[in-house]
């Protein structure tokens, strides 16, 4: 990494600057490259409902040997909020004792979320003189999920996982009328749905899943249907008036053998189209690979989908 | 007269040449001297018009012993003698003849420019036997202020005169253009020509203050100053007394004044006296220098950038200076780096100009009127095809400043200064984080007044009476997640996303300090007490005390808030080479205009208080060569950091609960000019802690560098001039990772902490050196060509430590390699 380029050296001969970049480090790690035994995804069904509301959680668990069906977890509420002081997701009690356990199942569960989410995760609070919770950038509230996944070859530690409802409540810090107004306007979130993937190889010519040529390079397309970008009532903090969004729509691809172009691809909410491709190189040897499709939308909606590619 | 006593006509000859040689060698050299230009014209030497000749010790006389005592003689501008000390002694009997008889002198007082000025002259009063009564000699190493006031503290400039004959040095005439600031108990000077030539700041006399004691090395491109344990934004820098906003443009690579424009810097770790306040931290102030008479100027560029500087003298009175600078280092590293260098070391854009007029309204009266603006924009997106990954940032940040300063010296040497200011400062910054905008927009007028007025009352007492007010109105507006800005404090990993929570506030706040201060430097034989105090009246002002809801008309609040800073400084002289120093003071800081968000922050934030203590010993080895050693220590209350909550109550974001102390000491060893030679070697050990109200255990500060040593050395030989600076830093305090979750609707791991700041960043170590070459072209014209080499041991210093994306790796990034910053710059 920490070389001198070409034209910094002709810069020396030239009297001028030596300057050569910092140094970057390479972990070698691609985000879509799945070695080890890993959560891809946790689909939330429905994924937004009020406390209080039944919803059934499922998992894709993948190892570097394919998906894991119905993977063992054991499954709890998280009912600590996080502090103003953190910065991740969720609230470091909800790794420990900080939790309202569920129980333990396999690929998913059932269970009704709590009735107190709105006052531990939303903006309503029990005295006027309590700071509401903030939103994301689409108005909504998130009530966490754990998910701690063991690994069937029992080795290495549990993998844990937060799936994140999202949870209807009233709006905080907003007037009378325009709560009102958005009560009726706001439509909750439906999961999106995952087309077939299509694919192809680079240059043209169809590619059958079971039979690609050592080495190719195939371009996969994740699509979904048009209604899946759902336009969204949304409170803005900042004008402090209702205003209507699209949700964009982002893939994660994930695979167990050869590599893939880019790790994620998507479409911002601008974006009208329905799908999003990305190019995956074979591997060099005759093996079965494993690519798992997550798509989310900017609700928390999810949906996945495995298949099995195999070089010959 | 028969074998009476007499003046030494022959050393005291061979003395008058050195100085009547030495400014016309300044001049021509172009040669900064105390940090003032050399082409100030000492256009008169004090002249000696009544000799008292000196009583023979009568002892020694009918031993036939002779001697010779040096003198240091204050010369009022009336050219009366002020003040009489012995600066080489002779023995009590000598001594004691010489000064009552130097007492009586009557000179006609030294002139620059055409007018009388205090000086202060070495002089050599030589007890010889013998017959013919020779005339007396003129005085030796002339130092002239212009205006001056008496000095309460050592003159660490003057030097004795040679016992015999000798050849001159550079440093012997000191031309200053406005009272000296007053020092401070642990201040560190350095002179701007010695700062210059430091290896490292590319000759830029500001960047010197990261080479001196008690300050942290900063980051790489930034231009925070960290000094004693303090937060960067707990140390205040000012301008000829006017508060600016940072000292360093937003890289760290330029400061934000013209380096020809400034006489001198000071740091001032801790213990300030009562003229300054505001700050928990530490204090810069950077003296602007004399304009001279003619015209001057110099172009310069290199790496970094580009900049130009001219002076000229529109009459006999007024006198200006204009310059301005421009950077190309974005581009230039565009062209010959790596892209991903941007990723970690963004380099904004900057420019800053300055205007500073002279006018010489009376004799020892004074108007400079400046106007100083800088500006830094940067502009960077890392496009993604995933919209979540797509980062953004626009920053821009800006401040000009204008001020008249009015001076007036009395024929006694008392002073008054009158400093009126108005100014803005701006600050933009957008970035965006996938989804996620973060904006925080700051504009701030800034306005007061700082005046002075210092007074004599006897030969061992003065007193200085002031007034420093300050005035902020800002507008600002923000959105984004709370956590973005960071605050210290925070646990988070470089590169972490901010928190996905949006919350938007506008507010305005209005913070007036007024602040009447006093203190008196009182002597008393050889110790020397600065009593001091200060009061504080702060009008806190907000547009907003609980957040908008809807077209609700807003609740502003208006508060006032007091304090009450004592300040004490003594030093002890335990002869002409040691001395003994301690200070102690109170201090306060108002909360920050963007703190009083009533959505993120607290609208009901008080004061923020320090005390500071310091013991220290200096110790001049040679005339050249000084040491010090100074012990600190500062307990900080009431600091702002976020609640612990998950639920605030309303409107209280930010709380008062950050305790922090700090402690340690630092040694200087410093060796002055010296046969062309100067440097310094200072190293600081140290520990700053910070908790939360009622913790049991406290946790290393966010900045905190145990271990800050800093070698600094430059030689002159001919027209070559040869520097190096070495420099050894512990590495700032960061939080372990110990594991990761995964959050599955962000596609993405966060993190899993171990104990807060319970690991470092390697240890940093660094050698730079520098050589210039000066080339006469001409009577007045110099061309200079500079190599300034960074890290020429190309050592892959760690400045960050950084994750994979999952957290289960973990590695640094390193800092810049061998970087040679080559420039020109002509003189005229």
């Amino acid at each position: 990494m920490k070389t001198l380029s070409l034209l910094a050296l002709v810069s020396v001969a030239l009297g001028a600057a030596v300057l050569v970049p910092a140094c970057k480090p390479d972990f070698g790690e691609r985000e879509s490259f799945v070695d080890r035994t890993e959560v891809l995804a946790v689909r939330i069904e429905p994924p937004e409902a009020k406390p209080g509301e039944a919803v059934t959680t499922s998992l894709l668990v993948v190892s570097p040997s394919g998906p894991i069906d119905a993977p063992a977890a054991s499954w709890a509420f998280c009912a600590t909020p996080k502090l103003l002081t953190e910065n991740g997701s969720v609230s470091a009690a909800c790794l420990a004792g900080g939790v309202l356990p569920i129980g333990d199942a396999r690929g998913g569960t059932a269970a009704v979320l709590p009735a107190s989410g709105c006052f531990d995760f939303g903006p309503e609070t029990q005295s006027a003189d309590v700071r509401p919770r903030d939103p994301d950038i689409t108005g909504g509230y998130y009530l966490p999920i754990r998910a701690r996944v063991t690994d069937p070859s029992g080795s290495g530690d549990p993998v844990t996982a937060f799936g994140f409802a999202r949870i209807v409540c009233n709006l905080a810090n907003a007037p009378a009328d325009l709560a009102a107004r958005f009560s009726a306007e706001y439509e909750r979130n439906t999961n999106p749905t995952l087309l077939p993937i299509e694919a192809h190889l680079e240059g043209g010519g169809t590619a059958a899943l079971d039979s690609i040529p050592r080495g190719a390079r195939v371009v996969l397309r994740a699509s979904w249907r048009p209604e899946d970008a759902e336009s969204y009532a949304v409170y803005d903090v900042a004008s402090q008036a209702i205003v209507t969004h699209r949700e964009s729509l982002r893939v994660s691809w994930f695979t167990t053998a050869g590599s893939f172009e880019r790790d994620r691809s998507g479409r911002a909410e601008g974006e009208p189209e329905t799908f999003t491709e990305n190019v995956w190189s074979a591997p060099d040897e005759a093996r079965t690979s494993h690519l798992s499709i997550v798509l989310r939308d900017a609700r928390g909606g999810s949906a996945f989908a495995t298949i099995a590619a195999t070089t010959r | 007269m028969g074998r009476a006593s007499r003046i030494a006509a022959s050393a005291g000859l061979a003395i008058a040449i050195a100085c009547i040689v030495r400014p016309s060698l300044a001049q021509r050299a172009g040669t900064d001297v105390g940090g003032q230009p050399a082409r100030r014209k000492v256009t008169k030497l004090p002249k000696l018009t009544k000799f008292v000749e000196a009583e023979y010790p009568a002892d020694a006389k009918a031993a036939g012993v002779e001697a010779a005592v040096v003198l240091t003689i204050e010369i009022a501008a009336t050219g009366a003698v002020a003040n009489v000390t012995v600066a080489q002694s002779a023995g009590a009997d000598f001594d004691a003849a010489a000064v009552a008889a130097a007492r009586q002198f009557v000179f006609e007082p030294a002139e620059v420019d055409d007018k009388p000025a205090p000086a202060k002259i070495t002089y050599r009063y030589s007890f010889t036997i013998k017959e013919e009564p020779p005339p007396p000699p003129p005085p030796v190493n002339v130092h002239v202020p212009v205006p001056v006031h008496e000095e309460t503290e050592p003159d660490h400039d003057a030097a004795p005169a040679p016992a015999s004959p000798a050849p001159p040095a550079p440093d012997t005439v000191e031309i200053r253009g406005r009272p000296k600031a007053r020092r401070e108990t642990n201040q560190t000077t350095i002179r701007a020509e010695q700062a210059r030539k430091v290896a490292g700041t590319q000759g830029d006399v500001l960047k010197v203050v990261q080479n001196l004691p008690g300050v942290s090395r900063p980051p790489v491109a930034s231009g925070q100053i960290v000094v004693w344990g303090s937060a960067p934004r707990d140390t205040r820098v000012y301008v000829d007394g006017v508060d600016i906003p940072a000292l360093y443009h937003g890289s760290g690579l330029r400061s934000v004044i013209n380096s020809d424009l400034v006489s001198s810097i000071d740091l001032v770790p801790g213990a300030f006296g009562a003229e300054y306040g505001r700050g928990l931290g530490g204090l810069v102030r950077v003296e602007t220098r004399a304009l001279p008479r003619g015209t001057h100027g110099y172009v310069g560029a290199d790496t970094l950038d580009g900049s130009a500087l001219v002076s000229t003298e529109l009459s006999e009175r007024v006198r200006v200076a204009v310059s301005a600078r421009q950077s190309w280092l974005d581009r230039v590293l565009s062209l010959t780096s790596a892209p991903d260098v941007g990723d970690f070391f963004p380099i904004p854009r900057y420019r800053d100009g300055q205007i500073k007029a002279t006018v010489d309204l009376r004799k020892r009266e004074t108007v400079d009127a400046v106007l100083l603006g800088a500006t830094d924009d940067l502009t960077r997106t890392v496009p993604s095809p995933d919209p979540a990954s797509t980062r953004s940032e626009a920053n821009h940040t800006g401040f000009w400043r204008a001020y008249v300063r009015y001076t007036n010296v009395s024929d006694d040497g008392d002073t008054a200064i009158v400093t009126p200011f108005f100014g803005r400062d701006s600050s933009e910054l957008v970035q965006r984080f996938g989804p996620t905008p973060a904006r925080l927009d700051i504009d701030s007028t800034r306005y007061g007044v700082r005046a002075s007025m210092r007074s004599k009352l006897g030969s061992m007492v003065s007193v200085t009476t002031g007034l420093d007010t300050l005035g902020t109105d800002s507008d600002i507006a923000r959105e984004g997640s709370l956590t973005l800005p960071p605050r210290e404090g925070d646990v988070a990993v470089f590169g972490q996303p901010p928190g996905d929570e949006y919350a938007a506030d506008t507010w305005r706040t209005n913070i007036v300090d007024v602040a009447p201060h006093a203190y008196a430097d009182v002597r008393l034989g050889p110790v020397t007490v600065t009593p001091g105090a200060r009061f504080d009246a702060y009008l806190i002002e907000g547009s907003r005390k609980t957040p908008r809801i809807g077209q609700t008309p807003s609740i502003g609040f208006s508060r006032l808030e007091t304090a009450v800073a004592p300040r004490l400084s003594a030093r002890w002289e335990l002869g002409p080479r040691l001395a003994f120093t301690a200070a102690y003071g109170t201090y306060h800081q108002a909360p920050e205009p963007e703190d009083l968000s009533p959505v993120f922050g607290t609208p009901d934030l008080a004061l923020s208080r320090a005390t500071h203590v310091t013991a220290g010993e200096s110790l001049r080895i040679t005339q050249t060569l000084s040491a010090e050693i100074v012990g600190f220590h500062k307990t900080m209350k009431d600091l702002v950091v976020r609640s612990r909550l998950a639920n605030p109550l309303l409107a209280r974001a930010l709380t008062q609960n950050g305790e922090g102390r700090s402690y340690g000491v630092q040694l200087l060893l410093r060796q002055e000019l010296w046969k062309g030679f100067f440097g310094w070697i200072s190293y600081a050990i140290s520990r700053s802690e910070r908790r939360f109200d009622g913790d049991e255990s406290w946790r290393a500060f966010d900045f905190d560098q145990p271990h800050v040593l800093s070698v600094v050395a430059s030689q002159e030989v001919g027209r070559w001039s040869f520097g190096a600076r070495f420099r050894y830093a512990s590495g700032n305090p960061r939080t372990p990772v110990i594991g990761s979750t995964y959050d599955a609707r962000n596609d993405r791991y966060d993190p899993v902490f171990g104990p807060q700041n319970s690991i470092r960043i390697p240890a940093f170590w660094q050698l730079d050196v520098r050589v210039d070459r000066s080339f006469a072209l001409g009577e007045t014209t110099r061309l200079l060509l500079f190599a300034d080499v960074q890290n020429v041991t190309n050592r892959e210093n760690a400045e960050e430590i950084v994750y994979s994306p999952s957290f289960r790796q973990r590695s640094r990034i390193t800092g810049l390699p061998t970087i040679a910053v080559i420039g020109a710059r002509l003189d005229f």
